[in-house]
């Protein structure tokens, strides 16, 4: 050791200069006032290398509390002063004082980056969970058989048991896939089961041709009456109705049984109708679709054409006739008139239509 | 406890003033719904709100006015058998 004692102020020839490796077998105290400890080299690129930290007195009652602050030089003899930060808080700074438990900020591009190595169980991954290492969240660059997995995966965002992983947009979730695989759109039910895409309870329609907003199913309830019931009275052997609405396109299956003497007509007249569709038809133009029905027990005859009725929520029927080798429309409503005052035989209508809302 | 009950999960109200109704038929375990399957009708402007649940009758006096009533029967009868007699 030798001693050089010379006048503060150099970063090299301090007061006490140390030539060679030295050791100190206990604790080395160095004091100041929030002054620096420098590092130089001159191995390697350059010839005079330097970073330098100190210890920042962080206040607090005991008046013991510090920072660890580390500043590199850049290579225009700029230095990044307290480029890195540990806190009295053990809180991690790199580019700022921390706020949280690994702070990380630059004016400039900000990337962090995980690498891990080529071979099986060497993936890069990222975790996330609380100390008794459940309610995890974890992103992995490589290897699936790094969670007991037996197949490598390119890419992979996994879970622990019982969380869902849900995806913020705009400060607001927008989507989310549940513990049971279902991907639940925004304002969908989180509880969904089954593997499939759960659409918001209440629709969010969209105007865009390509987008689909809506998915319900559900039931109904198909009413056998007339243009005006009066005191019709009707009992119903079998009576059940379905609906699936897909974005503007609603299918409702029903089916409707009269037992004879059980359609006491009344005085009910107008037209024949099913009420009680569960969407009202579109008012855009006349709504003609394909009905499957099978109406017994009216004197019309046995072909019937039905149509959703536009702004209604009801069906309409027409007589359908055989002429020739073609079956017609005879531009015919089925009408009270079609029934007798009580019904002889079994009445049953049973469709498949689909109409747009 | 497992409980199950009915209740009006959407009303919706169509331009025409046509009410859609929504009810939700639920299996509750305590608070959280553990199933749940829907049944839908329609109120035409007008009809008769007997025993339609008081949102759904709140709901139709306001948007009933007697020109929507109107309009929609005028409607009705224009869409009335289309195909001709």
């Amino acid at each position: 050791m030798s001693w050089n004692i010379q006048t503060p102020g150099d970063y090299i020839n301090g007061p006490l200069t140390v030539v060679g490796a030295a050791t100190f077998q206990n604790d080395l105290s160095l004091t100041g006032n929030e002054n620096y400890v420098y590092l130089f080299s001159n191995y390697s690129i350059g010839s005079n290398s330097r970073v330098r930290f100190r210890a920042v007195g962080s206040g607090g009652g005991s008046g013991y509390g510090g920072d660890f602050r580390i500043s590199t030089r850049a290579p225009n003899n700029v230095w990044n002063t307290d480029a890195f930060i540990l806190d009295s808080a053990a809180n991690v700074g790199l580019g700022t004082s921390p706020a949280q438990k690994l702070d990380v900020v630059s004016t400039a591009a900000c990337v962090v980056r995980v690498r891990g190595g080529n071979g099986a169980n060497q993936g890069a991954a990222f975790y996330v969970s609380n100390t008794a290492g459940t309610n995890t969240l974890a992103a992995f660059g490589d290897s699936g058989n790094m969670i007991g997995g037996t197949v490598d995966l390119t890419g992979m965002v996994y879970t622990g048991t019982g969380i869902p992983l849900a995806f913020y947009v705009n400060s607001a979730e927008r989507l989310r896939l549940n513990i049971n695989g279902a991907l639940v759109l925004q304002g969908g039910n989180t509880a969904a089961n089954g593997i499939g895409v759960a659409f918001p309870a209440a629709q969010s329609a969209s105007t865009d041709a390509n987008t689909l907003d809506d998915y319900e199913e559900g039931t109904w309830t198909p009413t056998f009456t007339f243009t005006t019931p009066g005191t019709l009275a009707v009992a119903y052997a079998d009576r059940v109705g379905t609906y699936t609405k897909v974005g503007r396109v609603v299918t409702v299956r029903f089916h409707v049984t009269i037992a004879p003497g059980n359609l006491v007509k009344g005085t009910a007249n107008g037209q024949l109708q099913i009420t009680g569709l569960p969407f009202a038809v579109s008012v855009a133009g006349t709504q003609y679709f394909d009905l499957a029905a099978s109406l017994a027990d009216q004197s019309s005859g046995s072909l019937v054409l039905g149509y959703p009725h536009g702004g209604s929520s009801l069906i309409y029927f027409e007589r359908l006739s055989v002429s020739g080798s073609r079956v017609i429309r005879d531009n015919g409503a089925i009408t009270d008139a079609n029934f007798a005052s009580t019904n002889a035989g079994f009445i049953s209508i049973q469709a498949v239509v689909t109409y747009q809302v | 406890m497992i409980i199950e009950r009915t209740v009006v999960s959407l009303v919706e109200v169509t331009p025409n003033g046509t009410i859609q109704i929504r009810l939700a038929n639920q299996i509750l375990d305590g608070e959280t719904v553990k199933a749940q399957t829907f049944q839908r009708y329609c109120l035409a402007p007008g009809s008769d709100l007997t025993g339609q649940p008081d949102q759904v009758v709140a709901i139709a006096n306001a948007v009933w006015t007697p020109e929507v009533i109107a309009t929609y029967e005028a409607q009705v009868a224009a869409n009335q058998n289309p195909i001709g007699a």
